[in-house]
């Protein structure tokens, strides 16, 4: 299990635990289930690349504690 | 302030369960954290021993850290600090007592060979007996000045065996790369300055070449061990070297000095090579050899002359056949058909007005029996018997021509279009073929039509005239001018009330030539060309500009008041 922390910059800042073999799909739709919205409408971004959702955490190199950008559309 | 959101395990899996996700087993990844964290220590102690007291010595505790991360990033700063602390950390214990006082050892042969101990330690490990000795490709004042030198093994072809291994310290190979450069910057500039022709003496020629070796970890003048040693020299696995410059010979060359530039010229295709190479030669072009086609084969020649031959032959007895009479007689025949065609041309001009026209009735009388069909057309049988006999009566009586004549006719039964138009049209008139000049017949109804309507009208006006000199008359009143103006006025209207019914009658078919003119709106009259493109543009929706508009219309008034001028003149 990892814990990512996964920040707006406007005010929300969400831990979400999860597997580094979650697809960034299924890493937002937790994501948006804590956060109450619809998970299609939401971009993350690891240092300024857009995570896409077909695409494992770990292979963007997601590990525990890392940081990560939320952007809504 | 960032409201931070966090959810326990127990919620995280229960939202990835309701979203088909797999949930997250905290157990296994807690026992798999454990093993992680066991398997850094475990592969930390061996380090630790190694780096000797050194790090214990900072008192670093890793169980006081639970987070993984945070305790390594700790670690790796410890690390990193106590090596700027002491940097002799991979020196011998004994070694290191020695580096306490490093200051006084500076310029000493012995530090850098401190540094390589180990490494020739451990290579005595490695092979015990063999002892090694090392070529070192630097003089000993290179060293002098620094603590800490790395050798490194010169790289040099797996395949040259013989050659001896050197050991090289890469930052004093570059530094001096680096002055040989400048040098040979300097020596530039000077050369420019100073022309080509001058000499210099580069330093490296200078120095004194000096070898050292290493042996037992420490650093000998080959000078030196070869006084003390020489007879062990063919024990030991030495081999003898003469300290180079660092630098290869092929750098050196590349570097040294001004090498004259070697620029290929291209060679220049010569035109006439290229034109050479294009044209064949002569003997390739395959020659030609020109056939008279003209040129007859004796076979056709021979049938050629016999076809002259039969030619002349019988144009030459066509000729001397034709005797005189013969001539004779076809030149009276002409006449007479000359004759023939004269007399109906005559024939035509009195039947006036006989127009040969392709209308449908023309054609709707050519059948196929026309030719034979000659029995049904009686009249013309008469006509052609008239002419013959008015021919008679005019032409001076003779037994041959009138023999001659009768042949014609004879003839004259089959038809001879050969003959021209006239003839032609006799035969179809014969055929009854012709329509019996019809539109001079219609013509005629028409003429005598109008006369009797002309007749008609004046007979009306002669009625209405008399009328009213009856009524006159009879009142036997004396009227005045006016009143007579005013009769006579109401006379005319009379007649022409009456005639009203015939002057239409009369003007039924009439059709006068038809003179078209074009007028604009204020009347103006316009040639075609000017009327066509009113029309076109008013069809178009479309319209010149105001300035053409103006042109035009200037130009039409031009020419109206010059036609109304030529009209009072």
């Amino acid at each position: 299990m990892i814990e990512v922390e996964v920040n707006d910059r406007l005010g929300k800042k969400i831990r979400v635990k999860c597997e580094g073999e979650d697809t960034v799909g299924d890493f937002k739709k937790v994501l948006a289930l804590q956060l109450g919205i619809s998970w299609t409408k939401i971009v993350l971004q690891k240092g300024g690349a857009v995570l896409k959702d077909h695409i494992t955490l770990d292979d963007y190199e997601v590990h525990d504690q890392t940081y990560l950008e939320l952007y809504y559309l | 302030m960032a409201h931070e959101i966090s959810l326990s395990l127990e919620e995280t899996n229960k939202l990835r369960l309701s979203l088909g996700l797999k949930p997250i087993n905290a157990k296994a990844d807690d026992k798999k954290d454990v093993s992680r964290t066991q398997g850094k220590e475990n592969k930390r102690e061996p380090n630790d021993k190694s780096e000797g007291a050194g790090a214990d010595s900072h008192g670093y505790e890793r169980s006081a850290f639970i987070d993984d991360k945070v305790s390594k990033l700790r670690w790796n700063l410890k690390r990193a600090k106590s090596k700027i602390s002491s940097p002799v950390t991979l020196v011998d214990e004994d070694d290191a007592a020695d580096g306490q006082d490093w200051l006084t050892s500076v310029g000493t042969r012995k530090k850098p060979k401190r540094t390589l101990d180990k490494v020739y330690e451990e290579q005595e490990e490695a092979s015990q007996d063999v002892e090694l000795g090392m070529k070192i490709s630097h003089r000993m004042s290179d060293f002098s000045g620094r603590r800490n030198v790395i050798l490194t093994l010169q790289e040099a072809s797996v395949d040259a065996e013989d050659k001896e291994d050197v050991l090289v310290d890469e930052g004093v190979t570059q530094d001096l790369q680096q002055a040989k450069r400048l040098e040979l910057k300097r020596m530039n500039q000077d050369r420019k300055r100073k022309g080509v022709g001058a000499n210099f003496v580069s330093e490296n020629e200078d120095q004194e070449a000096t070898s050292l070796r290493l042996v037992n970890g420490k650093i000998v003048d080959e000078e030196t061990l070869t006084l003390q040693q020489e007879p062990e020299a063919s024990q030991d696995n030495r081999i003898k070297a003469s300290i180079e410059p660092s630098a290869s010979e092929d750098e050196e060359r590349q570097t040294t000095d001004f090498a004259p530039i070697k620029i290929k010229k291209r060679k220049k295709l010569k035109s006439s090579s290229l034109s050479q190479k294009r044209s064949r030669p002569v003997s390739q072009i395959p020659k030609v050899t020109l056939v008279n086609e003209d040129a007859e084969d004796p076979a056709e020649e021979e049938l050629q002359g016999f076809l002259k031959i039969r030619k002349s032959r019988s144009s030459k007895a066509d000729s001397s056949e034709r005797s005189a009479e013969q001539i004779a007689i076809e030149a009276r025949k002409e006449a007479l058909e000359r004759k023939e065609r004269a007399t109906k041309v005559a024939n035509v001009k009195i039947s006036q007005e006989m127009v040969l026209d392709e209308n449908s009735v023309f054609l709707h009388n050519l059948k196929k029996d026309l030719i034979s069909n000659k029995s049904s057309s009686h009249k013309f049988e008469k006509l052609n018997l008239k002419a013959p006999a008015s021919d008679e009566a005019q032409s001076v009586p003779g037994s041959k021509a009138t023999d001659e004549r009768a042949s014609v006719f004879e003839k004259k039964d089959e038809p001879q279009f050969h003959e021209g138009l006239a003839s032609t049209l006799s035969f179809l008139k014969e055929r009854n073929v012709l329509p019996q000049q019809p539109k001079a017949s219609t013509a005629s109804l028409r003429s005598k039509d109008l006369e009797l309507l002309a007749l008609k009208q004046k007979l009306e006006t002669r009625k209405v005239k008399e009328k009213f000199k009856e009524e006159l008359s009879q009142d036997k009143i004396q009227y005045s001018r006016e009143e007579l103006d005013r009769i006579e006025e109401l006379q005319h209207q009379e007649i022409a009330k009456r005639n009203q019914s015939l002057q239409k009658e009369r003007l039924a078919g009439y059709n006068p030539e038809v003179k078209l003119t074009y007028k604009d709106e204020r009347g103006n009259e316009l040639t075609t060309k000017e009327a066509y493109k009113q029309l076109s543009q008013a069809f178009h929706g479309t319209h010149s500009n105001r300035r053409k508009l103006t042109k035009a219309q200037r130009k039409v008034e031009q020419r109206n008041q010059q036609n109304q001028h030529e009209n009072f003149m």
